[in-house]
This record gives structure tokens, sequence and C-alpha cells, in this order.
């Protein structure tokens, strides 16, 4: 192995990502070459320098910080879960509502419900009554106009049948006119 | 700068396999905020570092780490496989680390103007860490080189690439988190330690 392809190699060999026969190769390169090892030299010290100072510790305080923050946000919840004080009104309105059970709540707004549609049909009904009625007397009205008006046409016909009866080319006394063209 | 050491690495290491997290999960889900709190120590340097390597400001990224804890515990019931927790909380800072994008218009911050890691004053920082003030500026110089380089990259490349780079998290569970197939997540992962690592070894020659 040359040391073009040795340096070519080295990462692979330090990350130990080469197969056996190779990384025995580079090894051995290593042992003979002053100059390709000191490359491998300062390519593990950088690997060895970032491995030292890569990692930092937290703060005293990081976790002080946490914790009161989870903490805060856990009594945030628990107040987002209390109901809020009813006002005046309202308590009065829940001690009306509280006198009575759920069961009798539901049946009132049901009967309620109930009389509500029986009017609102009843009314309906009336309406459609006065409607059918109203557009009866309509038709009877207009059956009765255009009877008459069929009444007054007919005597208007039979009138002018009268009046066109006589031909008017017709002479009466035809036998009595004398021939013009007789001489 | 706030960097964890080893130290705080093993101490994680070994604490970890002995804390019950299905069981945390569980009881988190029915409102134990005690358990919540474990899970938070648990995995919150590593949330917190994935948000900040995508944001570059630690306020910001404390802002978004506290919001992804209080949405996971609010919304604990829509975890369905409890195992999968830890994938789900990225996933939650992952969707929150892109409503911050939405919200102020640009991925990271400024390289002209980078953020610090830690907006306290140097001399409080080193004395709070017991750091030779060397130490917390190559520290600080570090983590702008860091960050820098993590600016060159896409959003795609960025994120698998600081997901990767985090403790404990395969290849399937960065797939899982950011909603791609595992060959393309390897690839973009590939490609993003080259310009990282290009990027910290010019740093490394010029020192």
């Amino acid at each position: 192995m040359d040391c073009v392809e040795c340096q070519e190699n080295l990462s692979a060999h330090i990350e130990n990502e080469l197969p056996e026969s190779i990384q025995e190769q580079v090894s051995r390169h290593l042992h003979a070459c002053r100059r390709c090892d000191a490359e491998y030299q300062s390519l593990t010290t950088a690997d060895q320098l970032v491995s030292d100072h890569f990692m930092i510790e937290a703060s005293p305080v990081l976790w002080t910080r946490i914790e009161a923050e989870i903490r805060a946000s856990a009594t945030d919840r628990v107040a987002a879960t209390i109901p809020a004080k009813p006002t005046p009104y309202g308590r009065r309105l829940s001690e009306i509502f509280g006198r009575f059970s759920w069961r009798a709540w539901a049946g009132a707004a049901a009967s309620l419900g109930l009389a509500l549609g029986l009017t609102f049909f009843v009314q309906q009904q009336r309406e459609n009554h006065r409607l059918d009625q109203a557009i009866q007397s309509y038709i009877m009205e207009r059956d009765k106009v255009e009877q008459n008006h069929l009444q007054a046409d007919q005597g208007q016909d039979l009138a002018n049948t009268d009046e066109y009866a006589e031909n008017p080319f017709v002479i009466e006394d035809r036998h009595k006119m004398e021939n013009p063209f007789k001489l | 700068m706030s960097t964890a050491n080893d130290k705080n690495f093993e101490a994680e290491a070994s604490v970890a396999p002995k804390v019950d997290t299905l069981g945390l999960v569980r009881k988190a889900k029915a409102g134990d905020l005690d358990a919540l709190q474990q899970l938070y120590v648990k995995y919150v340097n590593r949330v917190l570092s994935f948000v900040y390597r995508m944001v570059g400001s630690k306020s910001e990224a404390e802002d978004i780490v506290q919001d992804t804890f209080v949405s996971a515990y609010q919304k604990m019931s829509e975890l369905k496989e409890d195992a999968k927790f830890q994938s789900w909380l990225f996933t939650i800072a992952r969707n929150n680390v892109y409503q911050t994008y939405r919200t102020r218009g640009v991925a990271m911050v400024s390289l002209d103007h980078p953020a610090k890691a830690d907006e306290r004053p140097v001399a409080e920082r080193v004395a709070a860490k017991s750091k030779t003030p060397e130490a917390a500026y190559l520290s600080d110089e570090l983590d702008h080189v860091i960050q820098s380089a993590l600016s060159l990259l896409n959003d795609k490349q960025r994120e698998v690439f600081v997901l990767s780079a985090l403790k404990k998290l395969s290849y399937e569970q960065v797939a899982e988190i950011v909603g791609r197939s595992v060959g393309a997540v390897k690839m973009d992962i590939h490609r993003a330690r080259l310009v990282v690592r290009e990027r910290i070894k010019n740093y490394l020659r010029r020192e």
C-alpha cells in the first residue's frame, strides 16, 4: 500500500469500517511510514479533542427552572378545571333548576313542545279552510260571469243572423223587370 | 467554558447502568416528578450538548432544553415504547431546535460574533471550574474551533455528526431520531467527520 492509498483509507481505518485485510495493510503502512503516521496521529488527536470538549454541563439552576414551569402549568390546568364562581343571577337560576329533577324538566319541555305543535296545526287547518272557501266563491263568481257573457254572445249572434237573412242580391220583383236588351 | 471532563463521563457511565431507566420512565408517565428529575440527571448533559452544538449559544440551548423536558413530562403518555425514551427525548429537542431556527431565520449564530458556551465572565468561570486561566482560554478556543467546524456543515450533516459524537447513541438511534435511513446517516457522519477533522488538524498545526 502506498501513501496515497493509505491516506484515502485513513478516516475509514479510524472508524474501523474497512475490511479486515485492508485494515491490516493500513496498519502496516502506518508503522512503516512516519508521514502517514503523523497524519493518522493528528486525525485521532482531532477526534479526541472533539470527544473531550464536545459535552457541556447544564447550569445548576436549570432543573429548578424546569420544575417551576411544570408546577406552574399543572396549577394552570387545575385552575382551568374548576368551574367559575356563579353570579347571583346564575345562582338563582341554578336554584330554580335544582328544585326539580331532570325528568320533570324533560316532561315539561315535551308537553310544551306538544302544545305548541297542536296550536300550530289547528291554526294551519283554519287558514286552509278559509282559503278553500275563498277559492270556491271565486270559482262560482267566475262561472257566473262566464255564463252571462256566453248568453250575451249567443243573443248577438242570432241578431246578426237575422240581419243577414235577406239576400241583398235578390231582387224581389225580378220578373217584373223589363228586359233591357229586348228590342 | 463549562465542558464536562473525563471524570464526569466516567461518573455518568458508572451510574447509568445502575439506574432503572424503564422504571423511571414508567413512574414519570404516572406523573412522578422525582422520576423525571432522575431522568433529567441522566440525560441533560447529552441533550444540552446536542442542542448547544446545533444553536451555538448556551443560554438559548438551556431555554430549549427546559422546553424539551417540560414537553416530555406533559406528553409522556404519547411515548409508546418506554425503552425508546432517549431517542424520543432527542426528537423533541431536535424539533425545538428547528423551531428556533425558524423563529430566528438562521441555523447557527454568526462566527463573527460567536456565542460563548458560558456567558459568565472568564474569571468567574475559572474560579468555578478550578482551572488555570490558560486552561480556560484553551478550552474556550477549542470550543470555538469545534463550533466553527460545525458551522461548515449543512443542517443534516451537523445534526447527525453531533448526535453520533454524543456517547451511547448508535447509528440506528441517530437514524431514528432524524427520521432517515441508517446508510444515509452513516454517509453524512463520515463526510462531517472529514470536515471537522480537517479543521481541527489545521488548528493543531497552527499551534
